[in-house]
Order: C-alpha cells, then sequence, then structure tokens
C-alpha cells in the first residue's frame, strides 16, 4: 500500500507582522515552517503503515527551502520524499497539477493525504481539489484511520461529533487535527534525513507539465485592514452586570 | 418620450431585462436545501455581487428544497430559485454548472461547502477562494476578488479570482445582515433533477484532543488578587464553564494554588490562545511578555491603576472572584 502525503511549506503565521502603514504582510523576520496542517496528515499515514504495512511517501512542492520540509518528512518517518522545485506562485491549481503529475510519476498511489490550507495559505486545501483531478472519492474532515481485519475505516468530524465510514481505495482524504499529535522526528532518523536516497528531486518539466497547465488560477492582491486593535477598555457596573455585557461583546466577536 | 422604471434601472446600472435562461450570474449553491439566516446572508451577498456584475442571482436548493424558504430568499436577493432532488456530489454539480457557465458559485463554509467546493472549481476549470470572508467586483476589469482572513483576521488578503467561474466558500458569519426587501420578485422553479442520496453515517465518538496551556483556546489566569482558596475555585469554576484550563502568575504560584506546568510568564509558558482571563493579576513585565500572543486579553481586579489595565482588551475594575462568579454564569446563559 502506497500512501502519499501532500506537504507544504509555509510561513510561521508568528514571525508575520502586519504593516498598518504599508497596508501589507511584513515578511523581514518571517520563518519558513512546515505547515503543521500537513504533519498531521503525515502522522496519520505512518500509523497506518505501522498497522498494515507498506509505504509512505511524502510530496513537497517548493523553492530551495522547501528541500527542509521534505527532509523533515524522512526524519519524522515518511520512506521518503519527492521534492518538486517549483518558483512560480503556488495556486490551489498549479499545486494540484504538480501532486497530479507526481502520483502518477511515482506509479500511483491507494491513498493521498493532505492537510488543511495554512492561514497564509496561498494554495488553500488541496485534497478537494486532487479527488476531482483524480477522480477519486474524497473523505473530508478525516481525524483519525483504523485499519481493522475487514479493511480501511476512517473517523471523520461530522457536525460536532463524528463518523465512522469505510474507506474505498484508492482514495484522497483530507486530514484535520484529532487527537495524534504529530510526532517529534527522532534524533537518528534527523541525521539519516540528510543522507543521499531519501528525498528526489523533481521538476514540472520532468513530469510533463507545461506552463499552461501550471498556470495559476488566483492571485494575491493588497490586504484589507480592520479597525485597529483598541485596548484599554473598562466595563462598568456591578460584577453582574460587566459578566453579562463581557459576554454579550465576546459572543459577538464569536470568543464564547 | 415615456421614462419609467426600466430606464431607471439602467440609468443606475443595472438591468432591465427580465432574466430569460439561466446562463451566467451569481449561483448560490445549498447543498442540503436548508435556507437559514446563514444562506440569507450569502444570497445578499450574491445580489451585491451580480449587481456590479450586472447579472442575475440563483439559488439552487437541493433535497427538494426541503426546509427552504423560498420567500425570504427571493426577499434577500435572489431572481430566481431552483430546487432539486438529493444532495449533489462535485460531478453531478459540475454537470449541472457547465452548460449554464455561472459567473460565480457561492457555497457556505459548512462540511457540505468544504467538500463540494474545491472539487467544483478542479472540475469546471474555474478558480478558488476556500475561505472567503467578502467579496467584491474589481470594477475595471470585472473580476471578483475574495477578501480571505489572515492571521486570526488580523487582516484580509484580496485573492483574485482569475478563472470562470469564481468559486468562493464563504464564512457566512463574517457576512453582514440579510437583506430583507419585500418589493422584491423572482421565481420558483424545479429542475427535475434527481441527485444522489445523502449517504447514512454511523456515528461513534469524536476522538478528543488532550486541552493544555499550550492548546487550550481559553485560559484563566489567577493572580493574588483572588485572595483566598475560595477566589481560586471561583477561577476553576470559570474556566470549566468557558471550556479553557486554569493558570497563573507568579503570586499564584507562590500561593501554591498552581504547579510550576501552570505558570504563565517570561519565567512560565509563553501562551496565545484567544481568549485570556486574567483575575486578580496586576500585570507586571513578565506576564505581560507571556500572554502579549493572546487574541484578545480580559483583566478583572480592583486597582483601576494596575500595568494591566491599558494593556488589556477588556478591563472590569472590582473583585475578581466575585466576577468569576457573575461571568462563568453568563458564560453558560
Amino acid at each position: 500500500m502506497r500512501i502519499v502525503v501532500c506537504m507544504k511549506q509555509g510561513i510561521d503565521p508568528k514571525t508575520v507582522k502586519i504593516s498598518r502603514s504599508r497596508e501589507e504582510l511584513d515578511l523581514r523576520e518571517a520563518r519558513p515552517q512546515t505547515q503543521p496542517e500537513d504533519k498531521h496528515a503525515l502522522e496519520a499515514a505512518l500509523r497506518i503503515r505501522e498497522a498494515r504495512g507498506g509505504e509512505v511517501v511524502a510530496v513537497v512542492v517548493g523553492s530551495r527551502s522547501a528541500e527542509d520540509t521534505a527532509r523533515e518528512a524522512v526524519a519524522m518517518g515518511a520512506d521518503k520524499a519527492v521534492w518538486i522545485v517549483y518558483k512560480g506562485q503556488r495556486s490551489g491549481k498549479t499545486m494540484t497539477a504538480l501532486v497530479k503529475a507526481a502520483v502518477e510519476r511515482l506509479g500511483g498511489a491507494d491513498l493521498v493525504l493532505a492537510g488543511q490550507g495554512g492561514d497564509l495559505d496561498t494554495a488553500g486545501p488541496l485534497a478537494g481539489r486532487l479527488a476531482a483531478a483524480l477522480g477519486w472519492p474524497l473523505i473530508a474532515d478525516a481525524l483519525r484511520f483504523d485499519v481493522e481485519p475487514a479493511g480501511l475505516y476512517a473517523v471523520a468530524a461530522f457536525e460536532g461529533k463524528a463518523t465512522r465510514l469505510p474507506v474505498v481505495l484508492p482514495a484522497v482524504a483530507e486530514v484535520i487535527p484529532g487527537a495524534e499529535r504529530p510526532r517529534y522526528p527522532h534524533p537518528s532518523r534527523i541525521a539519516v534525513a540528510w543522507n543521499d536516497g531519501y528525498v528526489e528531486t523533481w521538476n514540472a518539466a520532468e513530469m510533463g507539465l507545461e506552463e499552461e497547465a501550471l498556470a495559476a488560477d488566483a492571485e494575491m492582491g493588497g490586504l484589507v485592514l480592520g479597525a485597529e486593535r483598541q485596548r484599554g477598555q473598562v466595563i462598568g457596573g456591578s460584577p453582574e452586570q460587566a459578566a453579562e455585557e463581557l459576554a454579550g461583546i465576546l459572543r459577538g466577536k464569536r470568543l464564547l | 418620450m415615456g421614462f419609467d422604471l426600466s430606464d431607471l434601472q439602467a440609468l443606475m446600472g443595472g438591468s432591465f431585462e427580465e432574466p430569460t435562461g439561466e446562463s451566467g450570474g451569481v449561483w448560490v449553491v445549498s447543498p442540503d436545501g436548508l435556507i437559514d439566516d446563514a444562506m440569507l446572508r450569502l444570497i445578499g451577498k450574491g445580489r451585491v455581487v451580480a449587481d456590479a456584475l450586472g447579472g442575475y442571482v440563483y439559488l439552487l436548493a437541493g433535497c427538494n428544497g426541503a426546509g427552504a424558504d423560498t420567500e425570504g430568499a427571493i426577499r434577500a436577493g435572489a431572481d430566481k430559485v431552483l430546487t432539486a432532488g438529493g444532495m449533489p456530489t462535485v460531478n453531478e454539480l459540475a454537470d449541472f454548472f457547465r452548460e449554464r457557465q455561472p459567473q460565480a458559485v457561492l457555497l457556505p463554509r459548512n462540511r457540505l461547502g468544504k467538500a463540494l467546493g474545491p472539487g467544483l472549481a478542479q472540475t469546471l476549470g474555474g478558480s478558488l477562494c476556500p475561505y472567503a470572508a467578502d467579496l467584491a467586483v474589481d470594477p475595471i476589469y470585472q473580476r471578483i476578488v475574495a477578501h480571505q482572513p489572515i492571521l486570526d483576521d488580523a487582516a484580509r488578503m484580496q485573492v483574485i479570482l482569475l478563472a470562470a467561474p469564481a468559486v468562493a466558500v464563504m464564512e457566512t458569519a463574517l457576512l453582514p445582515a440579510a437583506f430583507n426587501e419585500p418589493w422584491r420578485q423572482g421565481e420558483v422553479g424545479d429542475t427535475q433533477l434527481m441527485w444522489s442520496e445523502p449517504p447514512s453515517h454511523e456515528m461513534v465518538d469524536r476522538p478528543a484532543r488532550p486541552i493544555t496551556l499550550k492548546t487550550s483556546p481559553v485560559v484563566v489566569v489567577a493572580g493574588q488578587g483572588l485572595t483566598d482558596d475560595a477566589g481560586f475555585a471561583a477561577a476553576m469554576e470559570l474556566a470549566d464553564a468557558l471550556g479553557g484550563v486554569v493558570a497563573g502568575d507568579v503570586t499564584a504560584l507562590d500561593m501554591g494554588w498552581i504547579g510550576e506546568e501552570s505558570l504563565v510568564g517570561l519565567t512560565g509558558e509563553t501562551i496565545g490562545p484567544e481568549l485570556v482571563i486574567a483575575l486578580g493579576v496586576d500585570g507586571d513585565t513578565s506576564f505581560m511578555m507571556g500572554v502579549a500572543e493572546a487574541g484578545c486579553l480580559v483583566a478583572a481586579q480592583a486597582d483601576a491603576g494596575a500595568p494591566i489595565v491599558p494593556f488589556a482588551d477588556y478591563n472590569v475594575v472590582g473583585d475578581p472572584a466575585e466576577f468569576a462568579r457573575a461571568f462563568a454564569k453568563a458564560a453558560r446563559g
């Protein structure tokens, strides 16, 4: 069983600032990181492999620094990673075309897992697009997978609860953070991950993709800024009155 | 020379032609046929976009429009409401839209919308914004521009949707209130389509994520202003009511209320939850650095001149334990 995990390198949101004067993101201190959402997908794949055997291949699309994500995937436990070197804009359509071509070049897959889109992720979630592109069924909001003698089952979030459904392979699943936290790479694996042979480097031309197939379907414009955060507001009245007023304010901000 | 409503509409940039077909336009899709307030808001946004594009708004409701408030949908801005049987798959929805060539397709950002939107955009060769808080139309190029929240909605990034149809999965809670315009007229029709039956689901318990100080969206921080164990118990009661965890500053550690693992500040944990409620905390530099990443900081303590006051988003000046009990009651509703 081959499980392909789509992984992306994003930006740590905590290192991004908003420049209100220039109305743009200040990325001077931005640090790249493997998207945490994708690590949940990798963790799910590793647990399936541990229960059922097979191979886990991470597919990473990005420019030079994306190699770190490919190596990190191997360090976490992927059997190998494919790093697709692509310097253009990573729109959802572009990423889907690249990952689909990679799956085909790998000789197919039984299961493709992807995480949710990250906060500053311009490509968005890929699972729905990949399922349509590959013509495979989509399992949305998968929390975990159960390997049983009868087959593979997915436990997926469903209207505040969860539902359990059989996975008909081949399939694409979008994995959301569940009870299982992504594992930390073992130090020995971190050393191994930088050895030759674990990360294959491909490019779009090698996979037979032309520019038209990689044209972005969307482009980023400027920022729209809301009102600046106001601090220091004092809510008066008795404790009960203040509590009621504050509860109303926080409900309006969807914090309660 | 006569001058009627049609001419006035034309002067105002609208169209005076009656809907003659179902091609183009802005389509709002309710896969399960439900037309609630969220869908009415979405129809209203569709109306605004359609007016800017000079097109019509269609509402497509699955499950035979079960529970569909068609009159409400028309008052909210729909020109035509179409129903279909069953719940569409991506391919069924794509087949429906392929011949109609919509300019935009709007879906609510719920389970069904998130599952259908990306596949629909991919299958139709359109463009996608998977998380849109607002939509606008570029007045020069007539392109649809989605506003995607970033950094916990601290700002919104404009996403220019280049390919048609522009598929937007919209967060309806962020949209303005629905229109309610009784003078609007529209049609109600049936597509005669029978889509797939909604699948039955085996329900199981949802695997719970362990809630820790680092992962909890709500943290109640106790400080010496709570004065005694009863005060700290009020903090615990509030954390329970909000589904969060209790932590403390250095003074709470000294009082023996918390362990070192629950200490917030430079000498303990640096946290960034959606909501921090500081009870009886003065707010020294160490503590403020520990909660600098919090989405919203509420402080309740007795001293109106405490250092935390200008930094907190909301302050309640008074007995923090009393406030905690009252707020727990208000939060439980």
